[in-house]
Parts: structure tokens; sequence; C-alpha cells
């Protein structure tokens, strides 16, 4: 399998010439080259993460595209409509006749323009990084079209997707950072000292001038520096590419990539190191390097994730729903008493005249407005307990350094829970607001006038500041940086203690 | 000879504390995820369960009204939650729990669990299809790596093969050897899956579902013999037992975690699903050019009251022995039916082909063909997931069909103010869905069938073929 059966000389030859001086670090790090280049197990395993690497980012690149273009898309929609139905109603303003029916879309009615003439969509931007990241973002639809429906009508943000595409996730440069990487480390390092032993070179190694951290720095830099330079291209091209940088936050969150991914390489190199410095075989080594990548990679973040679960478990949509009709029926029932009240707490909405308290827009709203109500501190209970959810996993992130980084590369890129529940939130105030609007002139019997139609709500979606992104992934990177630091303590201090033979 | 073999193997393998700690944790594991998704399933059909009883006590007790208002008030209709999903929940939860059955329209199933859940989960859940697809080759390559590399590196092979033991002998061993350790862990797994069926439905439901259960135990089997025809097959080709674990490690990481993935990307990039808006809007133009039943003015409307004019010879709708809105609603749902058929169906024969590529990238990688077969046997593949969504557009179909059916015949001059009572509400029967037999399912995965078993077949040749040209060197 591997080409090193040929012993190599671990030192260069000329280096064995310059007698008593100690080898410089260059010229270590060149013969390390030659050595990994020679390795066909290494070479083939680094070689097919940079394919995976470049497969990764031209996917993700397309999927950002496909992104951009229907959030485009759909804004255009929403630009055309709401000039015709502008132009309708300038032609219209000054006719008193009724409109054909109350279902007929006239610009005039306020009913017609708040729930289906111009009603607009709120849209969220692409994250920053959204080409490195898929995350959350193949389950969460970036468009929501506002109406003058109910809150749990309105606020819905399904995409509409193969689940079997759902349930894999897609292939993107996170989950090969996360998942992968560890993996092609462990390829490269697995048999970083091992080997020299198991051909005997590591005990001419430790009789020359040289001390064997200083080999094993070479070693690292080398193997470590293939792994990041290969990931860094990958993820700064395709950055670049699809325009991070012109993107609010991009640059940070680039920097907070770059730093993580930094991390993870060194905890892993660290690792390597560290099981290599135990007497045992390089085969031995291997197998206790994919236990440790399993238990940290895969169980560890299952098992927090299911924790999670088990102590804050999402509410019930399927009890929701007999909630949802219980409530409806209620008011539904008490529609006409519901009307009187709300005319008697606002008689300054009241319509001129006589209230007619059947009348079909009033009811309906003021009977959605009830449901509503009722139903808000159950629609709030699902994000807050993902929220609750979310601080579980928080605390217990030490437990495997993939949780902390893929929280914060998810989180950088835009496609994590923090934004997509901000949207959420930004969507269900904005509905409540356009709904008021509305109701407003619904109730008073008004109809839409050129003043009302300059004063529309309109959404806008602000990105977190930096400082805000940068609060949110402190606590992660600082576990992180203090994780790689105390593995790398412990990997030195049992590199000191090797010895030459098993 | 070969008891005295296989004894060997069971006390070398067993001695080894790696495959101890592997298989323990397997175990472990296992029961940990099988008693969780147990106490899921039996909590998810009993919060179904009660919801279907609630709505169909909100829909029986309504108070008289329109037979349209009634439509418009709808049904709901819950997916059912399969007790084998205990042990492969397959796609539900990235699945609708629940639609909305109302007049006009063929809503998209709803409420997603992964909605509710966090991005970490999205890293893969520790489902016992999970650690059957995942973990339990890792305890294959773990016993078997060295089987034969591990006797050529050590110098025991060439005793061996000078002891005149036959290489088909010594491989027989070597099989069973292995084997018996996957069975000590295999033999408690089942039991405790047996266990957790149990306690999720109790025993009567267990019967219903043994086709199904020995099929998926049969699917897994075939699966683990393919990894340990693959394991000793590298193990009498390899020089030394490293390159023979690398190599298969390499393998279990390129088949068993990015094939899944890549599967996936390459899918969407093949067959272009639509997005939600592209959907949305495909549907919406195909309305705007048809008719809508609250809306008499519409162009098609008029040639419809002329149709129903001629066809009961009368000048004027005032004549008519049947109520006009009735036959409208009626025709505007049968043009609705024709726009969701043919979009719907659009949406799902892109998914459908999106798992032909799946059963393609399965023929480098079994674990997506053992995937697919596994979750069919559970009832969690797409294509129940459709049968399901299509059987609760049909109820939906013919319960809109019966209120305006009733409208049409008993509304008369009163139209949209006619009110039936309770006793139609009750006409309509609850709805209810028989999952589909074993054969059904079986023909839906054939393809992935046809793989797994060739993946039997060559792998079983492969091995074979090492160990006849084993060497002692």
């Amino acid at each position: 399998m591997t080409a090193t059966a040929r012993p190599a000389p671990v030192v260069a030859p000329s280096a064995l010439r310059e007698h008593r001086r100690a080898p410089a670090l260059g010229r270590l790090v060149r013969h390390e080259w030659r050595l990994l280049t020679g390795d066909r197990f290494g070479l083939t395993a680094t070689l097919l993460f940079a394919a995976l690497l470049a497969f990764a980012s031209l996917s993700g690149m397309a999927r950002h595209a496909r992104e951009q273009r229907t959030i485009d898309t759909v804004e255009r929609e929403y630009r055309t409509r709401v000039d015709s139905v502008r132009a309708r109603f300038a032609a219209l303003a000054t006719d008193t006749t009724p409109p054909a029916s109350p279902f007929a879309p006239d610009p005039r009615m306020p009913g017609a323009v708040g729930n289906t003439l111009a009603a607009p969509w709120a849209t969220l931007p692409p994250g920053p990084l959204f080409a490195l990241a898929t995350g959350q973002s193949d389950l969460v639809r970036p468009y929501v079209k506002i109406t003058t429906q109910s809150r749990q009508t309105v606020v819905q943000l399904e995409q509409l997707d193969n689940p079997l595409n759902l349930l894999d996730g897609g292939f993107d440069l996170s989950i090969a950072i996360l998942l992968l990487l560890p993996l092609v480390v462990i390829a490269v390092g697995y048999g970083l000292l091992a080997e020299e032993r198991e051909q005997g070179t590591l005990a001419l190694v430790m009789s020359q001038p040289v001390s064997v951290t200083r080999v094993v720095l070479a070693k690292l830099i080398v193997r470590g520096g293939v792994v990041w330079a290969a990931t860094m291209i990958a993820m700064l091209g395709t950055a670049l590419i699809s325009g991070a940088l012109a993107a609010p936050l991009g640059g940070v969150a680039l920097a907070i990539w770059v730093g993580v991914v930094t991390l993870w390489i060194a905890i892993w190199l660290a690792l390597c190191l560290w099981v290599n410095a135990g007497q045992r075989s390089s085969a031995a080594n291997a197998l206790r390097l994919v236990a440790i990548w399993l238990a940290l990679v895969v169980v560890a973040p299952a098992l927090v994730n299911a924790a999670a679960q088990w102590r804050h478990p999402a509410p019930s949509r399927v009890e929701l729903i007999g909630r949802m009709r219980e409530a409806s029926n209620a008011a539904n029932a008490r529609g006409t008493e519901l009307l009187k009240q709300f005319y008697g707490d606002h008689p300054e909405l009241a319509p001129p005249g006589s209230v007619d308290l059947q009348d079909f827009a009033a009811r309906r709203l003021v009977v959605q407005a009830d449901v509503d109500r009722t139903l808000a501190p159950l629609l709030d209970g699902f994000g807050a307990q993902l929220a609750a959810q979310q601080r579980v996993v928080q605390r217990w992130q030490w437990v495997s350094p993939a949780i902390a980084v893929h929280t914060v590369l998810l989180d950088a890129a835009g496609t994590g829970a923090s934004r997509y529940r901000a949207f959420e939130e930004a969507i269900t105030r904005f509905h409540a607001a356009w709904l008021s609007f509305f109701a407003d002139r619904i109730y008073a019997k008004r109809r839409m006038t050129t003043a009302d139609y300059a004063a529309l709500p309109a959404w806008q979606w602000s990105e977190a500041s930096a400082g805000a992104l940068g609060r949110t992934v402190a606590p992660s990177v600082a576990i992180l940086a203090l994780v790689t630091v105390g593995v790398m303590l412990a990997a030195v201090r049992a590199v000191r203690r090797v010895t030459p033979v098993g | 000879m070969l008891r005295t073999m296989i004894r060997k193997e069971w006390q070398e393998l067993t001695r080894d504390g790696r495959v101890r700690v592997l298989a323990g944790s397997i175990l472990l594991l296992l029961g940990g995820a099988l008693a969780a998704s147990a106490v899921g399933v039996r909590q998810a059909r009993s919060e179904r369960s009660a919801a279907e009883a609630l709505t169909r006590t909100h829909w029986v007790t309504q108070e008289a009204k329109n037979p349209h208002s009634a439509a418009h008030y709808g049904i709901y209709a819950f997916k059912p939650a399969p007790v084998l999903s205990l042990i492969d929940n397959g796609v539900d939860p990235f699945a609708g729990q629940l639609t909305w059955l109302e007049a006009h329209k063929q809503n998209e199933f709803k409420a997603r669990p992964a909605q509710d859940a966090l991005p970490l989960a999205r890293l893969g859940a520790l489902g016992a299809s999970t650690v059957l697809q995942l973990l339990v080759p890792l305890l294959i390559i773990v016993v078997a790596f060295a089987a034969f590399a591990g006797e050529r590196e050590s110098g025991t092979m060439r005793q061996l093969l000078a002891l005149g033991v036959a290489p088909r002998t010594l491989a027989m061993g070597k099989a069973l050897g292995v084997s018996t350790v996957l069975l000590a862990v295999l033999l408690p797994a089942t039991v405790l899956g047996v266990l957790a069926v149990v306690q999720a439905e109790g025993a009567g439901a267990v019967a219903a579902d043994a086709p199904r259960a020995v099929t998926l135990g049969i699917v897994y089997l075939l699966f683990f013999v393919v990894w340990i025809a693959v394991s000793l097959g590298v193990s009498a080709r390899a020089r030394t037992a490293r390159s023979a674990l690398v190599s298969l490690l390499g393998v279990w990481m390129v088949t068993g975690l990015l094939a899944p993935r890549v599967a996936s990307d390459l899918s969407r990039r093949m067959v272009q699903a639509p997005s939600a808006y592209e959907f949305a809007t495909a549907i919406a133009n195909d309305f705007s050019k048809g008719i809508d039943g609250h809306n008499p003015a519409d162009a098609r409307a008029k040639a419809l009251e002329a149709r129903v004019l001629k066809q009961y010879g009368v000048d004027s709708l005032s004549q008519l022995p049947v109520n006009f809105a009735g036959i409208a609603l009626h025709a505007g749902e049968a043009y609705g039916d024709s726009v969701y058929d043919r979009r719907f169906n659009e949406l799902w024969s892109a998914y459908e082909r999106q798992e032909q590529v799946r059963t393609g990238v399965a023929v480098v990688a079994p674990v997506l063909a053992v995937r697919a077969l596994s979750m069919g046997m559970a009832g969690t593949d797409v294509a129940q997931y459709r049968r399901f969504t299509d059987a609760a557009e049909q109820y939906r179909r013919q319960f809109v069909y019966a209120m305006n059916e009733d409208m049409t015949q008993n509304a008369g001059e009163a139209d949209f103010e006619y009110k039936a009572s309770q006793a139609l509400w009750t006409k309509v029967p609850p709805f209810s869905y028989a999952a589909p037999n074993l054969g059904w399912v079986l023909g839906q995965q054939r393809g992935a069938l046809l793989v797994l078993l060739a993946w039997v077949v060559v792998s079983l040749g492969w091995a074979v073929t090492g160990v006849r040209r084993l060497s002692p060197l």
C-alpha cells in the first residue's frame, strides 16, 4: 500500500555531513515534503480531498447563484405587481362606485390590497458565506409573502424540497472541513513517528544532534500545511468568486472561518502527534485516531443534540392543530360580541354612520386577531424551545470541538440557527405592522388613498452588526482555542518522552 | 478442525480490547437509540390519534352551515408514524406531518420536525439505522482486517499452509470467526429491537409488521455479508495488516460518509426540482387561465352556464332543477384537480428521478441501496410518503365533492344562504390510511434490491478468488 517500505533517511545526507550542527528547520521541511510526496496513501488521500473541495466549491457557487436568482425573481415580481396596482389605483382613485364583489381585486379596497394586490415579499439575502455552508438554508424559504392572513398562515418558512436530499444534506465546504478534513489529517499523520519507529529510522534520528520536537515540528508543518493550504484555497476562492467581500459581514465572516479552520487543523495534528507518542504500531494508531474521530465528530454531536432535545423538547405541531381549531371555533362563535367589544374599545375606528356587526371583513379580522392572541404564546414556544436547546448545546460544546466548529462556521456563514431565527422574528414583527395598517382601514370601512399607497409598510432586512456576530461566536471560539492549546501541550509533553524503540 | 479455528478466532478477537470497546459501544448506542425512539414513536402515535379524534369531533359537530363553508373549514390529515420507524425513521424528520384538506386547494404537507430542530441535528442523528449502516461495518473491519494479512505478517500463514490446511477451510474458519463476533452483537441487538417494537405498539402489531421486519433483518444481514466478504478479500490480498486496515477504512469513509452527501448533490444537479416559488407560480398561472368557482363573471363560467342550460333544456338559471353554484364549484374543483395532478406529478417524478441517480451511485456505495431498502421496510421512504399524500388528496376530493353535490341537489335558489345540517358532516367517513404490503415496497425499491444482491454476489466472488490465490508472503 505505502511506498515507504523503502526506509527513507529522515535527515538529509547533507545534514549528516554538517557535524554537530542542528539542521535548519527549512532543510527538515524540504525533506519531509519529499517523504510526503513519496507516501502513496497520504498522497491519494490529499488529492481526493482536494478534488472533493473543488466539487464542494462548485456546488456551493451554483447553490448561491440559484438562491440569489430566486430572490431577484421574487423581488422583480413584487415591483411589477405593485407598479400595476398603483397605476390601476390612480385610474380609479376618484371613482366612488362600489366594487364588483367583496372578493374583487379592487385596488381601492384595503382588504384586497393588503391580502393580495400589494402583498410584499419579505426576503432574506444569502448570508455572506452562503456558498461555503448550506446549513439550514435548504430547509428555510428565504422569501415569505406577507398578507393580512393570520400569523400562523403567513409566517411559514418551509422550503419545498425532496426530503431525501434534506435528510442527507449537501456536500459543501463546511461539511468537508468538519467531517473530512480530520480524516485527511489522520491519513497523513497516523504514522508520524510510528512509521519511523517501525522502519528503525527513529533511533537514527534520535542519535542526531537534533531534537525530536524539531523533527516533529517539520513533519507537522509539511503535513498540516498541505491540508491547510488546500482548504484555504478552496475557501477563499469560493468566497471571493461568490462575492463574499461585497456582502455585509463578509470580511469578518471570512476571518472567523480562517481562524476556526486553522484551530481545527491544529487540534487534529496535535491529536495525531499525541497518539503517535504512545509506543504503538502505526495500524493501532490509525484505528485509535479513527475511533477518536468517530467519538468527537459523529457520536458526541448526536448525543449532545439528543440531550438538548430531551431537556427542551419542541412543542408538538400536531397538537397545535387541535388548539388552533379550538381557538378559531371559540372566536367564530363569539364573532359579533368580539366586534362589538372592538368598536367599543376603539371608537375612533368605527365607520361613519351605524356599525354593521355582521360585516364579513371586519368580523373575519376581529376573529383572526382573537385566534392570533390565543395562539401567540404557543407559536412563540417553538422559537423559545429551540433557543433553550441552543443554550444546552452551548453549555456542552466542550464535550467535542466539532460542535463549536459546526456552530461557528454556520453562524458566520449566515446559514445557521441564529440568522434564520432573526429572520423569522423580523417577519413576525413586519406581519403585525402590515396587518395593523390594513386592519385600521378595514374596520373603519375606509378606502385606500394616494397617501395610504405612499405610506405602505416596507420590508427591510437589517443584518446583525459585526460586533453582534463576534459576540455570538466568541464563546465557541474561546473554547476551541483552549482545546487546541491543551491538546498541543499534552502532545508536546508526550513527545518529549518518546523512545526510539517500541 | 473448523470448530478449533472458530474457537481460536473467537478467543483472539474477544481478547482484543478494541473489539470489546467497539462492540460494547455499538450495543450501548443501539440500545439507547431503540429505547429513545420507542418512546418517541409511541408518543407520536398517541398524539396523532388524539389529534385525529379531536379534529374529527370538530368536523362532525359543526353547526348548520353552507356545505361550501364546511368544505372551506376542511379536515386535517396526519401522517401516521409506522412502528418500524423506530429502527429507521428515514425521511420522516424532513417530511411534513400534517396537511389541511380544504376546498379548491391541494395544500402541501407542512410541519417538518426538522424545522423545529437545531442545525446540529443535520450532522446525523444516531438512530438504530445509523449504527447498523455506519458502526457495524466498522466493527467488521476491525475484526477482519488482520484475518489473512496479520497471519501473513507474523509468518504464521506459512505454517498454516504448510500444515496442509486448505485455503478454503482457512477462509471458512476466518469468515465464521468474524461472524461469531458479529452475532454476539447482532443477537442481543435483535432482541432489543423486538422489545422496542413491542413496547411501542404491543405484540399484535408485531405480527402485522413481521414480513417487513424480517425483510429488514435480511437486508442488513446481506449488507454485513458484503462487508465481511470485502474485508476478507482485502485482507487476503494485502501485504501487511496495516495496509489492509488503511484501505478498508478508506473504503468505509468514502462509501459510508461521503457517498450519501455527494449523491444528494449530484441528484440535485442532474435533476432540478422546482423551488417553492416556481412551484406556486406554475400552479397560479395554470389557475389564472381557468375558472374560479367563486366568480361567475369569469368567461369560462359563462361557457359552463351555457352548457348547463343546454343540458337541462332551459333558458335561465332560475329554471334549473339543480343549484348552479354547486355545479360551478364542481367544475372549479375538476379544473383544480387537473392542475394539481399535473404539477404534483411533475414534482414527485423529479424526486423519483433524483432517487434513481442515488441508485446509480449505490453501484459504487452499497450503503445507499441498503438505506433505500431499510427506509422502505420501515415505511419511511419517499415512495410511501407520496403514497400517503396521494391518499389524503383523494380523500379531500371525495369530501369536497360530497359537499358540492349536496349544494347542487339541495341549495335551490338559496345559493350560498342554504344551510346543511350535521347529518351531512357525519356522512363524510373519517380519513383512514392502510400502509402498502411488502410486495409493493419491494417493487418500488427493486433497483436498490438488485444493486444489493449484485454486491453480495460480486463481493463473495472477489473474496473467493482472493482466498484461492492466498500466498504465504
